[in-house]
């Protein structure tokens, strides 16, 4: 056994469908959530762990509808009892901003940021050690060396680099992500398409005078699906790992936006005095990132299982 | 009987723990192998053998267990052993030989730690005198070199010699009993001659018992003196290696026996079981073989659970309540030939392809040391239209290389293959027009490769004729007609491979390759991978759509048996080279080259009443390899130095034979001596 999961969709056991009301297709993509959920409980782990992220989703989508203070709004009388109070459920940071309010919308930037930079990353990435893997030869060899030097480059150097260059943005902190998303996700796909390459369908696909391009990305990639679906989930919690470190390090978005890394920096002053201005936003990182790992480890175990 | 049966097994039954309950794989296996006996336990996969040889040495990991019955090694139940009594058993009464040796070498020890470890963990030598052993054990399975052998890593040896490795590695420790799992599988013919007369050369001198797991009829009737055949986890009928294959009694055995290809009247419509293995589990009431029997009677059948029964004389026992009944002639065979039409004119022409692999090998890649390795050397031959032409050799000797040439998937260094006018063999299959991607297709070996398992059968199909030139509006009507054509069921177009069997899998490659509509149908290994039953449904297909389409076949084999009962001409190949070529039925009853007289009395016939006398290759050093005749080193009719020195010239050995040898035909049919492949039952 071993191999995928053999367990397929209901939606692609037909081929496309035509154009069908909206109330049909509500209820098939009702049934494919209802499916997929169905196939996500028979493990633990990834049922612990999509709850963890379901509910971060959750209160990101939902912060502009919750009852909060307003994220960047100070109030100086709560700096005399920053603790939580029935005011401020989780306390105040340093500057007697609502910390439950911060955290909420701070899920925004991670949850907005992250996706982006990983799916940018993958995009690249994968055409890059799909096409390098794929012709082999030169092109492979200057790709996979150009790869080699980034990984061996001290990351964080680097984007610190770019961002006090050309200064802090989302879109520079994309950027920075992307500089080590893309070598890994390239060098992934680069082993997968390189076994994948050598079996059969693919001689006969060229025996029938597919183009390299159709033989590429429409024969091979989505072969290679399982383990880069599995590398993507534990790679969006590194990435928000990251966009953590970089607000940490000042280099993330400017204040008074509200960043996990950011308010974790601005914590440290005050570690000693206030610790539950640095835990709490520790805490949301943390489950968030360890949600989206243990998602990982569960595809990897419900597609071990089946 | 009076003796104490090695090893017997009294209503074994195996489970694997399975989601909603346990699947039982062997069911209430009962037989005994006795001292100094080979057994030869016999079924397709999925038939529970190597799961009941697991059971035997209590491999059976976490999911799979014993579900009843026993399991006894010399009298001594092996089921309720404790973990630490069962490792002293292992280590010095049962070894085991698996299929694939490189699997069972660790590839970062040596052959001498490897040899020495399990006998010195299990205190039978000390380590000085296990080396000795060691040397001795190697000595014995006739390795050339043995003290240097020791310090090789297994990489650094061929197929053949890591299995007799593997096979000294059984012997050190001086067990009882043998597990052979698909022992030779892996190999070539002729090693494989060579192999199964050592183990039974090492039977005899060490006087060890045998127990032959396998799937190849011809190696049990050639090896064993006693035969079980499994079906469905079940065993349905044991007896002496005559009475199985003199006399079989179940369906099942003489279904299995019939459509081997190679004995009988050449391109017969093989008599090929319906349906499928079934799966482990699978609720059928009574017989297990019921569904796919010809002899099949609803109510007497399906009513009772079988029991093997003895009802003839001798310890011949059948699973089967018809058995009586059914006796005499084989299943009927189609005896017409599949063939409405007759080769005709050539339609491809080889005419001196050669294709030369450079391997550069250097410490770290600074001094590469070229190493050039001939895959084909001048091969000159020509395929007619509507013929089946067999290239056959051993792995290596390029036959697959030639078939890559011939697509395009690889480019000829030198040489010309000529179609319609046009020399194609240097122009790769990214290069080719559409009409000459079409003129070749090809089936590939593995069913498990062949197909991309991201689409669906009809959607693979749907592709293949698109490219192939076939309007939109006809697609959906074509792949409905091409499904029908290698006979499969139009549902199956909605599965995706994962939901096929190998059976299947190969229909569907069939099937894409014909949507092109194909002059020339190249078919690499077609059936090598796929179980007796279904080999045999696969050959009468492959014969079917290249005669109703009058199609050129280009068969490339290993199986001397299909190639035989497929083939019209042969090609012979050995490292690279042609070394004869002429008309199946020539090639095959007078085997000119010496090469091929090798390779053909290196055939296991599944009769036991006709042993395999293999004749031993030489083995000797060539003075200047790359000049004279490419299988001087190896043969057993060497002249000289004019063999190593000068390319042998051809020898038409009748109008329609060719070989090159620098013996003349008159001198060849001097017969060599032989050696038996098997120890005498």
């Amino acid at each position: 056994m071993g191999k995928a999961a053999p367990t397929s969709l209901p939606a692609d056991s037909g081929a496309s469908p035509a154009r069908r009301g909206s109330a049909e297709r509500f209820i098939r993509l009702a049934g494919l959530v209802a499916y997929a959920w169905r196939y996500v409980r028979r493990s633990g782990t990834a049922t612990f762990g999509l709850t963890l992220v379901a509910f971060w989703v959750a209160a990101a989508l939902l912060a502009p509808l919750l009852p909060l203070h307003d994220p960047i709004a100070i109030d100086y009388a709560a700096l005399n009892y920053p603790y939580p109070t029935l005011n401020h459920w989780l306390g105040v940071d340093p500057k007697g901003r609502d910390m439950l309010a911060r955290i909420v919308w701070g899920a925004r930037i991670a949850l907005g940021l992250a996706p982006v930079s990983v799916l940018c990353g993958y995009v690249i990435g994968c055409a890059l050690g799909t096409v390098a893997a794929y012709f082999g030869g030169w092109i492979d060899t200057v790709a996979s060396r150009l790869i080699d030097v980034i990984l061996a480059f001290p990351v964080l150097v680097l984007y610190i680099l770019l961002i006090t260059t050309v200064g802090p943005s989302a879109l520079n902190i994309v950027a920075a992500a992307l500089m080590s998303i893309v070598p890994a996700v390239a060098r992934l796909t680069r082993g997968l398409i390189l076994e994948l390459k050598t079996r059969d369908f693919v001689a006969a696909a060229q025996l029938r005078g597919e183009s390299s391009l159709y033989i590429m990305f429409v024969e091979l990639l989505p072969n290679a699906r399982g383990p880069v679906i599995l590398d993507a989930c534990a790679r969006f919690g590194w990435t928000i790992v990251l966009i953590g470190i970089l607000g940490f390090l000042g280099v993330g978005l400017p204040p008074p936006t509200p960043d996990w890394g950011g308010m974790i920096r601005e914590a440290t002053n005050v570690l000693l005095v206030w610790p539950h201005m640095a835990i709490f936003p520790c805490i949301a990182l943390a489950t968030l990132v360890i949600g989206f790992n243990l998602v990982a480890d569960g595809i990897a175990e419900l597609s071990n299982r089946a | 009987m009076s003796t104490t049966p090695i090893l017997s097994y009294r209503e074994l039954s195996v489970a694997y723990r399975a989601v909603g309950g346990s699947v039982e794989a062997v069911r209430a296996v009962t037989f005994d192998v006795e001292p100094r006996q080979s057994f030869g336990l016999v079924g397709e996969s999925g038939c529970g053998k190597s799961t009941l040889a697991m059971a035997t040495m209590g491999y059976l990991g976490d999911s799979g267990f014993i579900s009843h019955g026993s399991v006894s090694l010399l009298g001594k139940d092996l089921v309720g052993m404790d973990a630490g009594a069962l490792r002293a058993v292992r280590g010095s009464q049962i070894a085991m030989v698996y299929q694939d040796p490189m699997a069972s070498l660790n590839p970062a020890m040596t052959i001498g730690r490897q040899l020495t470890e399990g006998p010195v963990r299990h205190g039978l030598f000390a380590r000085r005198e296990a080396r000795e052993q060691a040397i001795e054990m190697l000595r014995g399975v006739r390795l050339a070199d043995a003290e240097r052998m020791l310090d090789r890593y297994p990489h650094q040896l061929s197929g053949g010699q890591q299995q007799r490795v593997v096979i000294a590695m059984a012997l050190i420790a001086r067990p009882k009993l043998i597990l052979l799992d698909e022992p030779t599988t892996g190999l070539d013919v002729t090693v494989e001659a060579a192999v199964l007369d050592l183990i039974a050369s090492l039977k005899e001198r060490f006087g060890v018992t045998l127990l032959y797991i396998s799937h190849n009829l011809g190696l049990v009737a050639q090896v064993c003196d006693r035969v079980a055949i499994m079906y469905g986890g079940e065993i349905v009928e044991i007896g002496s290696v005559d009475d199985i294959f003199k006399n079989p009694r179940h369906p099942y055995t003489r279904a299995l026996l019939a459509c081997l290809p190679g004995a009988g009247e050449t391109r017969r419509r093989l008599p090929a079981l319906p349906g499928q293995i079934p799966s482990p589990g699978a609720a059928i009431p009574g017989c297990v073989f019921g569904p796919r029997c010809g002899e099949f009677h609803a109510g007497l059948c399906d009513s009772r659970p079988i029991t093997l029964e003895r009802p003839f004389l001798g310890d011949h026992a059948v699973r089967c309540v018809r058995s009586r009944a059914i006796s005499g002639a084989m299943p009927a065979s189609s005896p017409a030939p599949l063939r409405r039409v007759p080769p005709s004119s050539p339609l491809v022409g080889i005419e001196g392809v050669s294709k030369t692999y450079v391997s550069a090998k250097g410490p770290f890649g600074l001094k590469p040391a070229y190493r050039t390795v001939n895959a084909n050397a001048g091969l000159d031959f020509e395929a007619n239209r509507s013929e089946v032409l067999a290239i056959v050799g051993e792995s290596g000797s390029g036959k697959s290389t030639f078939a890559k040439i011939l697509t395009g998937l690889e480019t000829a260094d030198e040489g010309k293959i000529i179609i319609g006018g046009n020399d194609i063999a240097r122009t790769p299959a990214r290069r080719r027009s559409r009409a000459l991607l079409k003129t070749f297709q090809m089936v590939f070996q593995n069913p498990d490769d062949t197909l991309n398992p991201s689409f669906s059968v009809a959607a693979a199909l749907r592709r293949s004729l698109k490219k192939a030139g076939v309007p939109r509006r006809d697609l959906a009507r074509r792949v409905h007609e091409l499904l029908a054509v290698v006979r499969l069921p139009q549902e199956l177009g909605d599965r995706r491979p994962y939901r096929l069997s190998g059976g299947q899998k190969q229909r569907v490659a069939i099937a894409r390759a014909l949507a092109a509509g194909p002059s020339v149908l190249v078919c690499d290994e077609p059936v090598s991978a796929l179980d007796v039953s279904v080999q045999a449904a696969i050959t009468n297909l492959l014969l079917d759509v290249q005669d109703s389409n009058a199609m050129t076949i280009i068969l490339i084999s290993h199986d001397l048996g299909l190639v035989q009962h497929m083939a019209d001409r042969v090609v012979v190949m050995y490292a690279g080279h042609v070394v004869q070529f002429g008309a199946a039925r020539d090639v095959y009853s007078r085997p000119q080259h010496p090469y091929t007289e090798v390779l053909l009395s290196a055939r296991l016939n599944p009769d036991p009443r006709r042993p395999t006398h293999a004749i031993p290759m030489a083995r000797r050093e060539s003075p200047a390899p790359g000049k004279g005749c490419c299988f001087a080193a190896r043969c057993p009719r060497y002249i000289g130095p004019v063999c190593d020195a000068e390319a042998p010239p051809p020898r038409p050995a009748s109008d329609r034979n060719v070989f090159y040898c620098h013996w003349s035909p008159a001198d060849l049919a001097r017969p060599l001596p032989a050696m038996p492949a098997s120890g005498s039952p």
